[in-house]
């Protein structure tokens, strides 16, 4: 097999919504807060192994890279995801062995999934298929990517940008919403320098630090107001998500434990679980959804002819209605917000297209300024506060409650969000 | 193209197809280097990737039994191959991952030449020296590629005469390729001290910034190296031939310090300002600075008038002062290059109009060893034919970093390759594989005190307390 090289991973919008998840039936909802755990357990992941934060950054890099060439039907999240961690410590001179890898990640899942937790012998047969699915697993990250696996940080453009621009008390402000950039997919849709003016911006605006606006001070460090605005718009959706769960769509078993070692199992245990674990509930599949998938599995097999991941999906459909009322309800209202942001978001990217002029860049920065408004306010109906106009104020109050929760939590190795954890890391 | 499983002792995976093998022409601690060829009927062939019907060396990275998965040094070559382009650099053609067995293999454009070879063949074949165009050819190309490394912030780490291959024939006749990038690093912004890897470059030609346990180095190490080779294309033998104390983890080797004093003198803090900072120049005083040094000079070695350029310009590249120390960028520049005869693209044509080119060896190929390293009959797999156009020989040689030893040295060494490929964590042969090939070496020796060094690095745990840079994407 030759591999093409690839020089520069970047994409544009129309690639992301039409990602290899999308076409074997993933919703853009799903795939992003499979993103999210994926990287949620890169990083916890790294803490527990001491790794530099470096490592735990590349790893995002690269898993987000490999979600943009393959679909999480046919790649797991939580062996993807380890695998990404063992590259990115090779890659970054912080190589960790793979006997600790499987167990951090085995002893992660027994306390995200409340399971008791088990020991895992390193002379048992789960053991030594989870080593080879991980050696295996790395063999497809190194062959997507070409073998070019340099990844770039916006990290390291923030220290130097909020030098030359005097505001040194955003650096830390800024290094949070860098860290949380990566579990998002602005790695693989701007040039790190871009993202890394678009977490100075934001954190500009939430400490109420003006900037120079004539001339723009983006213009020096190469970026432009519509990457930022992106930047800004998609950390906001990000901070609007519930926390990350689970969400079964892998077509085979992909845990770590020795749970689940049947389909029949799973779909018997789903109801029961669904209530008392934080598993994620899965996703229903309308028949023609799933007949779509079937074509499509044998076209990638015959594409993909050699593949020793060429197994067919399941034929059988679930015959099981998963989710309850009320969440069905909630994942349809969610599923409207997002058809809707849809809708804008291919609006703005064809006002992207379009010649840059000024009158058209104001009008870009209104529709941003509309937009944040609504995300704003959609944060304040769900955290159910004080109604106020101001928007520091809007913003103040997020970053209280932020803090309290930081301080209230002691356990630093909990499942808890990696906005949390860094914050805790970092101070 | 599709991977396709070897099922059989007959089956080969698919990628394999395209290619002719002709035999094992070397292995080192990674695993075996094949020749090979592009078969003609081969679409890329027919495409121009690669020469129709030219030799291919494929090296190939064979997963540790420790099941480390892809090796960190088979990553860091291919990440590095694959973004640099020069005409003296070696050309990666592609990259093959064999499923079955998990192996990796790099396929080069094969090089029939190295300069070990060139040299070995003048002082113990010929008995004369190399010609004077031939040298400055072949150190011109040498600069050339190397200011290119330099310039996209890559040190190589471990250049020696094993690794700076010559091509023998074809439109790219007489031209360096430099090779072995397992060492190689991006220095714009290390996320660590380089001297976190351990020790690099082969002992001879190792600068004495990193003998003296420098915790910073810079580029200037690749350009003592070249130095070293410099003096070596003049003088047909190793300029400091020290031996070196393996077990130690410390850097500091006396005996490789005491051959390069001998020649160039002690050095002085007056004129080396940083040496004073080195911490074996202040924990081994004793060792270096008591020892008294007469009659010393480089001229003595190279017997090169010590107002000629070619004096002056090795003199910069041996400078002890690593701030000092002349540039690839500033050698290419230097008057050296400015006189007759004027440097060429082909290094190996004669620097007169009659002389003969010199016919350099043909080195044998092991037609015994199958690509998955066994030793086994293989009647179908012909040695080609030696006859080639251009009046040139193709002339197999092994690529992996070998350790220029005498015979004698190097069998006593076996044993310790043996003994450390159990203890290397990306040791790539469990156990070393008898060769047919009476010249055949083993494993280079020099490689194992840096993977034990590196493995011992990770028993440290270092971390970084802060968010450090990270390394530039070169676009």
């Amino acid at each position: 097999m030759i591999y093409t090289a690839i020089d520069t991973f970047y994409l544009t919008d129309e690639q992301l919504r039409d990602s290899p998840s999308r076409k074997d039936g993933i919703d853009e909802a799903t795939e992003t807060a499979l993103r999210v755990y994926g990287c949620d357990l890169i990083q916890e992941s790294g803490i527990l192994l001491k790794l530099p934060q470096a490592v735990m950054a590349t790893a995002q890099v690269l898993f987000h890279r490999f979600y943009c060439k393959k679909s999480f039907v046919r790649f797991s999240v939580k062996r993807v995801a380890a695998s990404c961690v063992w590259l990115a410590g090779k890659l970054e001179e912080s190589p960790r062995r793979s006997k600790h890898i499987i167990i951090v990640f085995h002893r992660m899942e027994c306390r995200r999934e409340n399971v008791p937790i088990e020991h895992l012998d390193v002379f048992s047969k789960k053991y030594s298929d989870l080593k080879h699915d991980l050696v295996r697993t790395e063999r497809h990250l190194l062959k997507e990517m070409g073998f070019i696996c340099h990844v770039e940080h916006p990290h390291k453009f923030i220290s130097n940008y909020l030098a030359t621009l005097e505001a040194p008390e955003l650096t830390q402000e800024a290094w949070n919403l860098a860290n949380d950039s990566l579990r998002t997919t602005l790695c693989v849709r701007f040039k790190s320098e871009v993202v890394a003016c678009g977490v100075v911006y934001a954190a500009a605006r939430r400490h109420g630090v003006p900037l120079p606006e004539d001339p723009p001070w983006w213009n020096v460090f190469d970026a432009d107001e519509a990457g930022i605005q992106e930047v800004c718009r998609v950390l906001a959706h990000l901070y609007s998500l519930p926390k990350s769960q689970y969400i079964q769509v892998y077509k085979d078993n992909d845990s770590f434990t020795h749970r689940r070692t049947s389909d029949t199992n799973a779909s018997k245990e789903s109801p029961a679980t669904t209530v008392a674990s934080d598993k994620g509930t899965p996703v229903p599949s309308s028949s023609s959804q799933e007949k779509d998938a079937l074509i499509k599995a044998g076209s990638d097999k015959v594409k993909e002819k050699g593949d020793d991941d060429g197994k067919t999906l399941p034929s059988e459909p679930n015959g099981k209605e998963g989710p309850a009322v009320n969440l069905k309800s909630e994942k349809s209202e969610s599923n409207v917000d997002r058809s809707r942001e849809r809708e804008r978001d291919r609006s703005r990217g064809r006002d992207r297209d379009s010649r840059g002029r000024d009158s058209d860049r104001d009008s870009k920065g209104r529709d941003s300024d509309r937009e944040r408004e609504r995300d704003r306010e959609a944060d304040r109906d769900r955290q159910r506060r004080h109604h106020s106009k101001d928007r520091s104020s809007g913003y103040s109050d997020k970053e209280k409650s932020r803090h309290r929760s930081s301080r209230d939590r002691g356990d630093h190795y909990s499942s808890h969000s990696s906005r949390d954890k860094d914050r805790h890391r970092r101070q | 193209m599709g991977d396709g499983r070897v099922g059989g002792g007959t089956n080969r995976p698919a990628w394999l197809q395209q290619y002719e093998l002709v035999g094992k022409i070397g292995e080192g601690t990674y695993g075996l280097v094949f020749l090979a060829r592009l078969k003609q009927s081969h679409p890329h062939a027919a495409a121009g990737v690669g020469r129709r019907g030219s030799p291919i060396a494929i090296k190939k990275f064979k997963q540790s039994k420790e099941g480390d998965g892809v090796s960190p040094t088979a990553i860091r070559e291919i990440m590095l191959l694959r973004e640099i382009n020069h005409e003296n650099v070696v050309k990666l053609v592609n990259v093959h991952i064999n499923h079955a067995d998990m192996s990796l293999y790099l396929a080069f454009d094969y090089a029939e030449h190295d300069l070990y070879e060139i040299i070995r063949h003048h002082r113990e074949k010929l008995n004369l020296p190399i010609n004077p165009y031939t040298v400055k050819s072949l150190l011109w190309q040498l600069l050339n590629g190397l200011n290119y490394l330099h310039s996209n912030w890559i040190i190589h780490r471990d250049l020696k005469p094993s690794n700076i291959l010559v091509m023998g024939e074809g439109e790219e006749h007489g031209i360096i390729k430099i090779a072995d990038f397992g060492l190689a690093r991006i220095y714009q912004a290390p996320l660590k001290p380089l001297s976190d890897n351990g020790v690099v470059v082969t002992i001879w030609y190792r600068a004495p910034e990193l003998l003296l346990g420098a915790k910073h180095y810079t580029s200037a190490v690749d350009m003592w190296a070249v130095g070293c080779i410099f003096a070596e294309l003049l003088t047909l033998k190793p300029l400091f031939q020290g031996v070196e104390a393996k077990a130690t983890p410390n850097p500091f080797q006396l005996d490789q310090l005491d051959k390069i004093f001998k020649v160039l003198g002690h050095p002085t803090v007056e004129k080396w300002p940083t040496l004073a900072n080195l911490p074996c120049w202040q924990n081994d005083q004793q060792h270096i600075q008591g020892h008294k040094y007469e009659n010393t000079g480089l001229h003595n070695i190279v017997h090169l008038p010590q107002k000629s350029p070619a004096f002056d310009l090795l003199s910069k590249m041996l400078e002890y002062d690593p701030r000092k120390r002349i540039t690839a960028a500033q050698a290419l520049e230097h008057e050296y290059f400015r006189m007759d005869p004027l440097p060429g693209r082909n290094a190996l044509l004669p620097s007169q109009a009659g002389e003969k080119i010199v016919q350099y060896p043909v080195r044998p190929v092991d037609t015994t060893t199958d690509f998955e390293g066994t030793t086994s009959l293989q009647p179908t797999q012909a040695p080609s034919g030696n006859a080639a156009p251009g009046n040139q020989s193709v002339v197999p040689r092994p690529i992996p970093r070998q350790m220029q030893q005498p015979m004698v040295g190097m069998s006593r060494m076996g044993g310790t390759n043996m003994a450390a490929f159990g203890a290397a964590p990306q040791g790539g042969i469990a156990g070393m594989n008898p060769g047919n090939i009476p010249m055949q070496r083993g494993a280079g020796a020099q490689s194992h005190p840096h993977q034990l060094r590196r493995k011992a690095d990770q028993g440290m745990g270092m971390q970084n307390p802060g968010y450090p840079t990270q390394q530039k994407r070169r676009f």
